[in-house]
């Protein structure tokens, strides 16, 4: 009898992972068949490695991947290292106006991107920073910077301030007692930073596609996109094959997000 | 312990001799690392949301001296789908906070504390959608539901039921299925986040539990959900905020006519992007813009003070 209910249990489980697994699945091996194929069948299995080749060279996803990789690493290394040390600085240190200096770069929490995406546009249009790299990653840690922020600052404050004073009283500097002390034991929450930071812009879509037009700059999400604008020429099977070369960092990175996501969330507020 | 004498005795010694010339007071030290992202967030939202803000009250045009002057506003309120796109954003944003958070929690709590073989694969699977981001599944969808060689009419057909539906196409059907693809993607993140904040809950609860004769149903209701009422409280905050701006998949779905068709698809961010970016009309997306601003304040104050109530009594 019991048995009997853990069997139905069981599988009612798997049905409703199958509900979310099924559609990418279903890309995966569609990525792998041929135009005429998915047009007759839903279950179009083929092995035609040739879309991935055809995805990687002639639908450009090779110099995505690469746009993308150079974005998202500078973003994720950037954003974490001035969250790192704004969070100290509030943190932990005789910091005068801490509430002013925590509310301003809290902001993003309160006023999303697209309530001043126009001004902030048309600044850097007439700054001539339009298809500026290093402009959208500065903006792109700013706008994420909010999260790991608070995640940071909640692991600063969890250092005893007596650790640091006796380093202080050892002759250490304030930058060693940061650099030394404090920045290793916050190890956890900064890599959690640099990952999260890495995916939210490798998945990006709206900061990309406002700052860089020119194509030959476009990240992996502006990419497929526009494989898919060209409704007309669409070649599907080169669109999936595209769309599973963009998931390689999120599976390589699977076990790490499991396993941050929690604190990447709720910036530290609450553990677990 | 031991880790931290360490480093204690890595401070003292690689300093030694040059305590002196080092030592700035430790609230100057502050101001010097808090400095670099304090400016780069005043240039980049502080400085363009303030600017914002002034000049959807400088008039039509964005240049009227007698401020305020609401010319900006009486554009904005007339823009077409305007109506359409505030209901638009709270309708997927109650949805999303109803359904999401849900579907993953009895998910979550399924996969680690059921009866159930094969939990690390069924955590994969159901991680699956979020693989890819938010805008690349809306173009998978866009490909789905395709009226003629999309997948959704290719099964329904296979099952003998109308398989020409203009599923993007239909001004009734295409929200509902812009918001199906934000549920299929955003369900796996509450999913990542509640199954990991399941597995840290301390294992003698479960036991406990059980011995007093508490069966499964019992159990998500008596232990799983009181220990992770936090964490829920804040998916559903972040659902709420992601629903009102899910501008990736109308974008993914919709692109190059945003919020098409005939405005069904039109959130506040799809209309401040048509505006704005695509037609140049600032002083109007700037209106637009404080409108949404507005909202996410009434909305979120609104959220803060139920919360204060909860938490005093």
């Amino acid at each position: 009898m019991r048995s009997a209910k853990s069997v139905l249990i069981s599988v009612g489980t798997y049905v409703l992972a199958a509900v979310f697994a099924a559609p990418v699945l279903w890309v995966a091996i569609a990525s792998l068949s041929t135009n005429s194929l998915l047009a007759r069948t839903p279950i179009p299995i083929g092995l035609n490695f040739v879309n991935y080749v055809s995805a990687w060279i002639d639908a450009q996803i090779g110099v995505f991947v690469f746009n993308s990789l150079l974005v998202s690493i500078s973003t994720a290394v950037i954003m974490t290292v001035l969250a790192t040390m704004a969070a100290y600085a509030v943190a932990k240190t005789r910091l005068r106006f801490r509430r002013i200096f925590l509310g301003i770069l809290s902001i993003g929490l309160v006023a999303p991107i697209f309530t001043y995406i126009v001004w902030l546009l048309n600044a850097i249009a007439t700054q001539g920073l339009l298809n500026n790299r290093l402009a959208l990653i500065l903006v792109s840690s700013i706008v994420f910077i909010a999260v790991p922020l608070l995640l940071l600052m909640a692991f600063f404050r969890d250092v005893p301030g007596e650790l640091l004073d006796a380093a202080r009283v050892d002759g250490a500097s304030e930058w060693g007692v940061f650099w030394r002390i404090a920045v290793p034991l916050a190890r956890p929450a900064i890599v959690t930073s640099l990952i999260f930071g890495f995916v939210w812009t490798w998945n990006d879509l709206f900061l990309p596609a406002v700052f860089l037009q020119n194509p030959t700059l476009y990240t992996i999400p502006q990419g497929i996109i526009s494989l898919r604008a060209n409704a007309y020429t669409a070649d599907y099977v080169r669109t999936f094959a595209a769309a599973m070369i963009s998931t390689v960092p999120m599976i390589l990175l699977y076990r790490e997000l499991a396993r941050r996501a929690g604190s990447a969330i709720t910036g530290g507020a609450l553990k677990g | 312990m031991e880790g931290s004498a360490r480093l204690h005795w890595r401070a003292d010694s690689s300093h030694e001799g040059r305590r002196r010339r080092l030592s700035i007071p430790s609230s100057v030290f502050g101001l010097l690392l808090v400095l670099p992202a304090t400016v780069l967030t005043i240039i980049v939202i502080v400085v363009p949301l303030l600017s914002t803000v002034f000049v959807s009250f400088s008039g039509p045009r964005g240049d009227q001296i007698t401020f305020p002057d609401l010319g900006a506003f009486v554009f904005a309120f007339q823009t077409p789908g305007l109506w359409q796109a505030v209901a638009n954003g709270l309708v997927w944003a109650v949805i999303a906070v109803a359904v999401a958070p849900t579907v993953a929690l009895v998910s979550a709590a399924l996969v680690e504390d059921g009866p159930v073989p094969g939990k690390a694969l069924l955590r994969f699977l159901f991680f699956c959608p979020y693989l890819l981001s938010l805008a690349v599944a809306g173009v998978i969808f866009s490909k789905f539901y395709d009226p003629s060689y999309g997948l959704v009419n290719q099964l329904l057909g296979a099952v003998g039921l109308p398989s020409n539906t203009q599923w993007l196409g239909d001004p009734s059907l295409a929200l509902g299925a812009a918001i199906v693809v934000f549920l299929w993607h955003e369900t796996p993140f509450c999913f990542l986040v509640l199954s990991a904040a399941i597995r840290q809950v301390d294992r003698e609860l479960y036991e406990a539990a059980r011995l007093d004769g508490a069966g499964g149903v019992r159990i998500f209701f008596s232990v799983t959900i009181p220990v992770v009422r936090g964490i829920l409280g804040v998916l559903a905050g972040v659902m709420f905020i992601t629903g009102m701006i899910a501008f990736p998949v109308i974008f993914a779905l919709t692109a190059p006519a945003v919020g098409a068709p005939s405005h069904a698809t039109e959130i506040l961010p799809t209309l401040i992007f048509s505006q704005g970016i695509q037609g140049g009309n600032t002083p109007t997306a700037a209106a637009l813009s404080v409108i949404l601003l507005a909202l996410f304040g009434v909305l979120l104050g609104g959220v803060a003070l139920v919360r204060r109530r909860f938490t005093r009594a």
